[in-house]
């Protein structure tokens, strides 16, 4: 065996080593430690554009996983996203263009009325965390804006999200005026949000309704496999 | 017949004491039911409202008598406390509630430490205490309400919330002075209120749910602040009401741990098993306010009579009401429980 491939060898051990530690420190909510770690990769030359998917997707992963179990609340998440952006901000350089195809293109956004957002940007951090490319809007956003997202970006689906009763109504707003643009039939509609429901989005014409951030994933994997 | 007046019968439920019948409330704030029905036969309107003491409290007069709700419930929004604190509001508009523009500090360590005193400066919060003052004199016999924003909404209304809520975890110390801070303000405003008539308090802190904190910082933050506000409350002779939101199963036993003389909750909830597991829990809630809104009067009517089946102590809306509700809806809901 040559000193080269010896050496080789021991690199690889050394990444796989810190793609664990960067993983679990993404899962530990350890934002320094993160990026130092990412630091650490990099100056080895050790940084592959693999790592985003089996270190730093799969550290949100399983805070996803965490967070749908009941065991990580918001703050939590939060943070754990904080790890993951400092690490992928560390690599930003090193990706050279490069990015791992996205499993599909998604449009978020709290609908016109609405100013909560917290739901909206979990749930958009877990799409995300997931492999999708995500378009956030932001809160309040009237019904021509995700119009016009939809034309720009072509996604998958638009997911919309409604904390209030008295916002919920502006959902149908954004149906009808995706119907009117003729651009409806290419995207899914997922809403979701405490006052939705199954049978609400039937009745606005929404293809499906997201209880939950964990839902919204396993629905979107299920769109995109479909049209695979 | 009525036995007592509605403010006897608000302030014997919160003490527990025997009453004729269950009395049914709106408190106010987040729980409004300022509904653009009542406004629009009535004149009196928001966003306007928001800020003129005389229209204020003939709003509130109005809601009381077309809806039924047995109180006055002041103010109908939760920006009072924010904007006094530093927050620029976007009033909203007859249907809209206001909203804050932009939260004024990017992180708790921003926040500028503004004296005590100074929500007593706020123009809206003199509209607040005004009409309070005015509707307690002249209707002797129905509770004054006043509602607060609670310590964590309050904090995450001038701190970015994204960042506050990541910050209870990374900067506790930091946090936990904002949030202290807050309900210093908090309390000042209360007493303004008590000071000028407010028979109860009601807080509502829809950011401190155990959904989005979890039990640990449930317990940390909102039962310490939610607390120390409430203690400061009774000092003032003053009962209190907190409103929760959302599920709460994950936080069930910092609920109860809770000094509020009532606790009120969101329709997830089941109350009727809530008050079996803690006795001494004083239960408000908790029609839905989906059914409030989407459904009809018979079926209301229905709902409403289960509440009381169940013998929850004060009826009340389970959260916010949308303001585009039916008032026969409403009516349905509050006939059901006066004619007990």
């Amino acid at each position: 065996m040559t000193a080269e491939t010896r050496e080789t060898k021991g690199q690889a051990a050394l990444r796989e080593q810190l793609k664990r530690n960067l993983s679990d420190a993404i899962v530990e909510m350890e934002v320094e430690e993160a990026e130092r770690i990412a630091k650490e990769i990099t100056a080895q030359g050790l940084f592959q554009m693999n790592l985003l998917e089996t270190s730093v997707a799969a550290g949100m992963a399983v805070a996803s996983r965490l967070y749908e179990e009941g065991e990580y609340f918001i703050p939590e998440l939060l943070s754990c996203a904080d790890a993951a952006e400092a690490a992928t901000e560390i690599f930003r350089p090193y990706m050279l263009g490069e990015k791992p195809a996205p499993k599909g293109c998604v449009v978020i956004g709290s609908v016109e009325g609405d100013t909560h957002d917290i739901g909206k940007n979990i749930v958009a951090l877990v799409i995300e965390a997931g492999g999708y490319e995500v378009h956030d809007l932001g809160r309040d956003v009237p019904a021509s804006v995700f119009a016009d997202a939809v034309e720009a970006h072509h996604p998958d689906a638009v997911a919309l999200a409604s904390l209030m009763t008295t916002s919920m109504g502006h959902m149908a707003d954004v149906v009808q005026e995706l119907t009117r643009r003729g651009t409806r039939s290419s995207c899914k509609i997922i809403i979701g949000g405490k006052p939705v429901s199954t049978s609400f989005a039937k009745k606005i014409g929404a293809d499906y309704y997201a209880p939950g951030a964990g839902e919204a994933v396993r629905l979107l994997d299920d769109i995109c496999s479909r049209r695979s | 017949m009525d036995s007592l007046t509605p403010k006897e019968r608000l302030l014997r439920s919160l003490k527990k004491e025997k009453v004729d019948r269950h009395p049914v409330i709106c408190p106010g704030g987040m729980m409004n039911a300022a509904l653009t029905e009542i406004m629009k036969k009535t004149g009196h309107k928001l966003p306007e409202a928001h800020h003129v003491d005389t229209l204020m409290r003939e709003l509130a007069f109005d809601v009381y008598e077309n809806t039924g709700f047995e109180n006055f419930g002041i103010p109908f929004c939760m920006t009072v406390e924010a904007e006094a604190l530093g927050s620029p509001i976007d009033f909203g508009s007859l249907e809209c509630e206001p909203k804050i523009k932009i939260e004024a500090y990017k992180s708790v360590n921003d926040v500028n430490f503004l004296p005590r005193g100074t929500l007593a400066k706020s123009s809206r919060v003199a509209a607040v205490v005004q009409s309070l003052h005015y509707l307690s004199v002249h209707h002797p016999d129905v509770p004054a309400i006043g509602s607060l924003t609670g310590p964590l909404s309050t904090s995450a209304s001038i701190v970015d919330p994204m960042t506050f809520l990541k910050q209870l975890r990374r900067e506790k110390e930091q946090a936990h002075k904002v949030i202290d801070y807050v309900t210093d303000h908090l309390i000042d405003y209360a007493q303004l209120m008590v000071d000028n008539g407010a028979t109860v308090i009601s807080i509502a802190d829809p950011t401190a749910t155990g959904e989005i904190l979890g039990p640990k910082m449930f317990k940390e933050y909102a039962v310490t602040y939610l607390n120390k506000l409430a203690d400061a409350i009774h000092l003032m002779g003053v009962p209190v009401i907190i409103h929760i939101c959302g599920e709460m199963a994950m936080v069930k036993p910092q609920i109860a741990e809770l000094h509020g003389d009532a606790i009120s909750v969101d329709a997830f909830v089941n109350l009727k098993s809530m008050k079996e597991e803690y006795h001494q829990l004083t239960t408000m809630g908790n029609l839905s306010t989906y059914l409030l809104e989407f459904s009809n009067p018979d079926t209301i009517y229905k709902q409403s009579k289960v509440l009381l089946k169940n013998n929850i102590d004060i009826i009340s809306p389970a959260c916010g009401l949308s303001t585009s509700t039916k008032l026969e809806n409403i009516q349905a809901f509050t006939t059901a429980i006066k004619e007990e």
